[in-house]
């Protein structure tokens, strides 16, 4: 499975919605589900699979879609 | 900070206290109550002697609050309305203990703790400091309900641990440093240093740079919509 099909599987299956919601444009306002459980949920989740970890502000950073993207690219993921 | 105490004349001070200063003591606080038990209690009858009971300056202790014989209490503490501090008890310079608060005998609170309204602070228990425990956190010491004849064991909290509202924490636990309880979790067995723990059992579901780092977002978030 390529990166970008890694990342829309966790963000589907933390937040319970379908691949065609995963929008740049998408915030917590957006997803009912995005709330700080789900949140530390998916972080855990990025951490296990793309094996690096966030510091806090980074994890503080990632309040839409796009901007969780643009974290994770820091890190050399390749979406 | 005024240097003179200011008691209410319903206040109730036993023998054997020691007052420091600037201390505000409100109407019916009890200081130095010596412990009771039942004639049919299984536990040994309350002992005659106990040490002096030592409140701390600038210590504020509102209504109904009673600390019982050989507290201390030290500067800056806060009892809030009908808090109860069983004997035995000592209490670290600038903790807040909340309105009906219950602390057991024989147990440790550090510096700067934050313990919030209702909680149950059972016996044996060590508190770090910089601790938080929110409203009706409930901690218990006997694993077997008086069903079994065995030693009793309080939790223990690291330093800068947070426990949120109505969790349990069951005997004997040790809640690591800077670790995390959700609220109304229950806890079963020992929290590593800098986890977060949830539900019932509770177990891992988070760091707490993870937690920090949410809450910061979550808060920002909230703020930035207040600012519109």
């Amino acid at each position: 499975m390529s990166q970008e099909a890694t990342f829309k599987s966790i963000v589907c299956e933390i937040f319970g919605i379908q691949e065609g919601d995963v929008a740049d444009t998408k915030t917590p306002e957006d997803i009912e589900s995005w709330t700080s459980v789900t949140h530390m949920q998916l972080v855990a989740r990025f951490e296990e699979s793309f094996k690096f970890q966030f510091d806090v502000e980074e994890i503080t950073e990632m309040d839409s879609i796009a901007s969780m993207k643009n974290v994770l690219r820091k890190h050399g993921v390749d979406l | 900070m005024s240097e003179q105490n200011t008691i209410s004349r319903t206040a109730t001070i036993k023998e054997n206290v020691k007052l420091g200063k600037g201390i505000i003591i409100q109407d019916f606080v009890v200081i130095g109550k010596r412990p009771e038990r039942a004639k049919i209690s299984l536990f040994a009858q309350a002992p005659r002697e106990f040490k002096p009971t030592v409140i701390g300056d600038y210590v504020t202790m509102c209504a109904g609050a009673i600390v019982y014989a050989a507290v201390e209490l030290g500067n800056n503490v806060f009892l809030g309305d009908y808090a109860s501090i069983r004997e035995n008890t000592t209490v670290g310079e600038g903790t807040i203990i909340g309105r009906n608060v219950t602390v057991e005998c024989n147990t440790r609170i550090g510096k700067e703790c934050k313990i919030q309204t209702g909680a149950h602070i059972t016996a044996d228990c060590i508190v770090g400091d910089k601790v938080f425990i929110g409203p009706e956190v409930c901690t218990t010491n006997d694993s077997y309900m008086a069903l079994v004849d065995v030693p009793m064991e309080g939790p223990v909290f690291g330093d800068g641990c947070a426990v949120g509202a109505n969790s349990t924490i069951v005997p004997g636990v040790r809640i690591g440093k800077n670790a995390v309880i959700a609220s109304g979790s229950v806890v079963f067995q020992n929290v590593p240093d800098e986890e977060f723990w949830m539900g019932n059992p509770a177990r891992k579901e988070g760091t707490y740079k993870q937690f920090i780092g949410t809450a910061k977002m979550f808060s920002a978030m909230k703020k930035g919509k207040k600012d519109q």
